[in-house]
């Protein structure tokens, strides 16, 4: 039984391993945009390339 | 975002906003990004700080005036950071929001200007002698500035006045046989302004009690209070209104006191 298991699993984590899927891979995760007058509306822009091998799609961007 | 599909190997970016209006010092904003990586259920954090530098920048923004005593005059000074590249000037300033606070805690506000060319205000403030003892009151005063950016600044004010008598006890329980005892049980009113204390006047229903004023010093003044001897059998309950005079101020106390007379 146990067996059995460990050969499940196994195979499991080959098939995720060869499907890598899409990756969002950032230049930068955390931005410092350094002094900044009070008044204004700054802008933050995070770049980022999908490494992975499948279509990566953006469902949503919340604050928080 | 406009686009959401990205291609392997395509690049894209996420833009993030925010209004530094109503920050001061430092500020973090985090973004979540939900996407399909990794099976769907992936939030990426992203994070993004900024520095915001305003004109003035007070060391704290609250002035906290304890144990106020009606007729006395207080100073409290605030440190002033000037990122402006002139000096500070206080323009002119004015209380927002109570409409009696103007008139019971008039404000002097300063500039103050040490050696070392540290910029301070200093707010003065004089309570009047005959004024009403409210225990707590709090309220924003506007200063304004010469900043161009910062042409209002403003500072919460809390006053906690200290109360002019002190009164111990609250209430008094006087259960058990003291119908022949005439000190059962002592008020002592204790002045805290400094003023001479006076008592002007001590009322019950006229049936219950006997009173003897015992003056400790000019400060404090002790009450006795027994029980008459011919009070009316039973269970009391009976409110004991103390007049005090404190400097030229009377207070009115009232005293609530419950017992009962026994044969």
């Amino acid at each position: 039984m146990h067996k059995k298991l460990l050969v499940l699993i196994i195979a499991m984590t080959q098939v995720m391993v060869m499907a890598k899927g899409p990756i969002m891979t950032f230049d930068s995760k955390e931005i410092d945009l350094g002094k900044v007058n009070p008044g204004k509306k700054v802008q933050a822009i995070f770049k980022f390339t999908n490494t992975g091998d499948e279509k990566l799609i953006i469902k949503s961007v919340k604050p928080g | 975002m406009e686009k959401t599909a990205f291609l392997p190997g395509e690049s894209g970016t996420i833009k993030a906003y925010f209004n530094t209006s109503h920050y001061n010092g430092s500020v973090s904003k985090t973004i979540q990004v939900y996407s399909n990586t990794n099976g769907g259920g992936n939030i990426i954090r992203l994070k993004f700080k900024a520095t915001i530098v305003t004109d003035l920048k007070p060391a704290r923004t609250s002035i906290y005036f304890r144990n106020v005593i009606p007729g006395k005059s207080y100073t409290e000074r605030i440190f002033i950071e000037n990122n402006m590249h002139k000096p500070l000037e206080i323009k002119g300033h004015h209380i927002v929001g109570r409409v009696n606070a103007s008139r019971n805690f008039p404000l002097k506000v300063q500039l103050v200007r040490s050696k070392d060319g540290k910029e301070y205000v200093s707010v003065t403030l004089k309570t009047l002698k005959n004024m009403p003892i409210l225990e707590k009151t709090s309220f924003t005063l506007s200063l304004e500035t010469n900043s161009k950016k910062m042409p209002k600044m403003n500072l919460f004010i809390i006053i906690r006045m200290q109360k002019p008598i002190l009164v111990k006890p609250i209430s008094l329980f006087m259960f058990g046989n003291h119908r022949k005892v005439k000190r059962a049980r002592h008020i002592q009113l204790t002045s805290n302004t400094g003023n001479p204390l006076e008592i002007v006047s001590i009322k019950d229903n006229g049936k219950t009690f006997v009173f003897e004023t015992v003056r400790e010093n000019e400060k404090i003044i002790d009450i006795w209070i027994g029980i008459k001897e011919n009070a009316p059998l039973g269970v009391f309950n009976e409110i004991i209104r103390i007049v005090a005079k404190e400097g030229d101020v009377e207070h009115k106390f009232s005293i609530p006191a419950r017992g009962s007379v026994i044969q």
